[in-house]
């Protein structure tokens, strides 16, 4: 990689945000770090980031308000940091624009994992530019999206068209969490409180067909409260 | 008031005709004395009788003074000479008339009092009798809402009008009222609104009667010794024009009501400071049982701190690597803690909201299994969910969170070679989520104690630190504000068995 990838760091915690900067810097990132809402909102004008670290509780303005004011104009990715119990508020930020989320306590593994994830997408939308992909491909899961048709270990899969497009849906966001309510509107245009129950039968069903052990799975992965994530790794 | 009226006259008919029937008796029974021979006196007396008679079951005074002058007039038309006229030719008959007429006038008022007091007494007994009803009902009420029905119902019955009644509540505030209607039915707004509110609230204020010219209520307040407590509206209620008893009663009714308020309020402060002391006391204990669990794991991660940053270059890099991970290990360990601290607080606080969604059994132990596999354990977990779409309401977040705590707790206190199964299945309109183990099982003496909060069985691996007690208090806490069962028991076949049921069907128990 000629230029490094430029990491802004929004964390008002001092302890938390060394230990994230020294793990980037060991890691090979480029970052920029600050404490407040404000001060990140033109850092991210200014400095253009491939990645945002955001922490929801800041002590200026609220994490979400930063979300809102730039993802207008902000094409790169934004990991969004809450303390357990925030389900909501993980909910509302992911919904306003947010890429991913990390639950505190988290591990340097797991972040980084993220922002492996995060890079990977910002690289893929820059360099495909429109043409999709023809195909996916995680683990032992296949999809063709051109014959669409679905592969698990080399054995098709088959799915209704509603699980297919379920399933393209996550695959085309693989590694980032999708919300109830952003698959409800993907799949079926509009939704409701009530539709999260369908939504769940739907995915159960998909996983029955995917995965080995349904309540252990290797693909699709349930987020408790906010919504499901398809393995990217 | 038209039967009122019509009532008056069928009254004033039935009195009238009595009396003139008990005087034409009369006159017959003199005639058959006179026939027989008897003296006149005999005839007086029975005359007396007969307005004896008339004041007796006639219901106004008038009757016996009417009965008295008809007597004598009679007595005089048809047993004096010259008979048939209302003339006398003895001169003693003067004299007997005047007596006749004041004995006779003496005796029916007299009778009329005597019946009068009977009457009084008679409705004094139903006023204390009634009385003594809404006190026993009072007594009755075991909760504010009863009272306050029981309050409306007793002065409505009593009075026979509708009744609005407001309550005032600790913060001073009225609360919102109580609509009893007797008779024509109107609609609620007629009784509450904006406007009724001021009369009410200004009853409170002044601690005086309160008319509403629209609604017709009668604003009293209930006073208490220290504040007012409530406010009885009364449709139609003109004080000035009920009777002695009536209003005592009325009075008597509304002082027993704010006896039973303000006791009620009291019972209620009692409580709540109750409440007050006992969290206060468990708050302490769990500070003390905190403080001296977390200075532990602090003292490990400041000695290993410390021990890296002054010897840099004297520990090797195993010692290093079994220094941080003995930070590691100890930093997680409080995490774990301060989550089950922040969960039971927020439990026994009673601010814990539980927000109920529709959550599938495999997801949700999905969920704890992620968390289960990011740490290192030898021991083999199977997991076992009977049906596919098994749905069950709850918080989502909390139910991981008790999950964890079981297979937590099967990790800490089983063998290396055990197995821990996670069940999940439907009984009835339960969710049941069982946790087991092919252990040792749970000593018989820990058994009873098992869900007490600080309390530590009292076997486990020496070699991991255990928790605080509190895992398991929590888990019930949790499962008690859903509405389910949790329970621990020994399995017969060996090892320890963890299950706790979830209802399925909606709305039964809601956060509190």
């Amino acid at each position: 990689m000629e230029s490094k990838s430029l990491i802004l760091v929004v964390e008002d915690d001092r302890p938390i945000r060394n230990f994230i900067c020294v793990s980037l810097e060991t890691e090979g990132y480029h970052y920029i770090e600050t404490h407040t809402g404000k001060s990140a909102i033109s850092l991210i004008a200014s400095h253009n980031p491939d990645v945002v670290i955001l922490d929801l509780g800041l002590p200026d303005i609220d994490g979400l308000e930063v979300i809102k004011k730039v993802r207008d104009w902000f094409r790169a990715k934004i990991i969004v940091v809450s303390a357990r119990g925030q389900e909501r508020e993980k909910v509302e930020a992911l919904d306003a624009g947010a890429d991913d989320f990390l639950t505190k306590p988290f591990s340097i593994g797991e972040l980084m994992a993220r922002i492996r994830v995060a890079l990977r997408h910002v690289e893929s939308s820059r360099s495909t530019d429109g043409t999709s992909a023809q195909e996916f491909k995680v683990g032992g899961l296949e999809i063709d999206y051109v014959k669409r048709r679905v592969y698990v270990d080399c054995q098709e899969v088959h799915l209704t068209p509603i699980e297919y497009n379920i399933l393209t849906l996550m695959s085309q966001n693989a590694g980032k969490v999708l919300t109830h309510n952003f698959i409800l509107k993907k799949i079926w245009g509009s939704f409701s409180e009530n539709d999260t129950k369908s939504l769940r039968v739907f995915m159960a069903s998909i996983r029955r067909k995917l995965e080995k052990e349904p309540a252990q799975p290797r693909y699709i992965l349930t987020e408790v409260g906010v919504g499901y994530r398809l393995a990217e790794e | 008031m038209k039967i009122k009226w019509a009532e008056k006259v069928l009254a004033f008919f039935r009195d009238f005709t009595l009396t003139i029937i008990v005087m034409i008796v009369t006159t017959i029974s003199g005639a058959l004395f006179r026939y027989m021979g008897f003296t006149e006196s005999n005839i007086v007396m029975i005359y007396i009788l007969g307005v004896v008679v008339a004041a007796r079951y006639t219901n106004a005074y008038q009757w016996g003074i009417m009965a008295s002058v008809l007597g004598v007039a009679m007595f005089n038309y048809f047993f004096t000479e010259p008979y048939f006229t209302f003339s006398a030719h003895s001169r003693e008959y003067p004299i007997t008339f005047t007596t006749m007429l004041t004995v006779a006038l003496i005796t029916s008022a007299l009778t009329a009092k005597i019946k009068q007091e009977a009457k009084d007494s008679k409705e004094k007994e139903r006023y204390a009798e009634q009385l003594y009803k809404v006190n026993q009902r009072l007594l009755m009420a075991r909760n504010f809402e009863e009272i306050k029905t029981v309050i409306a119902v007793s002065l409505a019955d009593l009075l026979g009008k509708s009744v609005v009644l407001y309550t005032v509540n600790i913060d001073n505030r009225l609360e919102s009222p109580l609509v009893y209607q007797v008779g024509e039915q109107h609609a609620v707004s007629r009784f509450i609104n904006s406007d009724e509110t001021v009369c009410a609230n200004y009853a409170v204020e002044t601690q005086k009667k309160v008319i509403s010219e629209k609604s017709k209520l009668c604003y009293i307040p209930i006073i208490g010794k220290e504040k007012v407590l409530g406010v009885a509206a009364i449709e139609y209620l003109i004080i000035e024009e009920m009777t002695k008893e009536l209003k005592n009663l009325m009075d008597a009714t509304v002082v027993q009501a704010a006896l039973v308020l303000e006791r009620e309020e009291i019972m209620i402060k009692q409580k709540n400071s109750e409440i007050t002391v006992q969290s206060e006391r468990l708050k302490n204990n769990m500070l003390r049982a905190i403080s001296h669990d977390i200075r532990t794991p602090l003292t490990g991660i400041v000695g290993s701190a410390s021990t890296l940053l002054n010897h840099p270059g004297r520990v090797n890099a195993a010692k290093k690597h079994a220094l941080l991970t003995g930070i590691y290990e100890d930093a997680m360990w409080l995490i774990h803690s301060v989550e089950n601290i922040l969960n039971i607080t927020r439990i026994d606080d009673g601010r814990l909201t539980i927000h109920k969604t529709m959550e599938l059994a495999e997801e949700i132990i999905e969920s704890v299994m992620i968390q289960i596999n990011k740490r290192t354990y030898v021991q083999t977990i199977k997991i076992n969910i009977e049906e596919t779409m098994l749905f069950v309401p709850m918080d989502a977040n909390l139910i991981v969170h008790v999950l964890y705590n079981l297979v937590d707790n099967a990790l800490k206190y089983t063998p290396a070679n055990a197995t821990i199964m996670i069940n999940a299945f439907k009984e009835e309109t339960n969710c049941v989520f069982e946790v087991s183990d092919n252990g040792v099982g749970i000593a018989e003496k820990d058994l009873p104690y098992i869900f007490d909060k600080f309390y530590r069985a009292s076997l486990g691996n020496i070699e991991q630190r255990s928790g605080m007690g509190l895992g398991l208090a929590i888990c019930q806490s949790i499962i008690d504000v859903h509405g389910g069962q949790i329970k621990a028991y020994n399995s017969p076949n060996g090892g320890a068995v963890f299950r706790f049921t979830l209802p399925i069907e909606e709305g039964e128990v809601y956060g509190k």
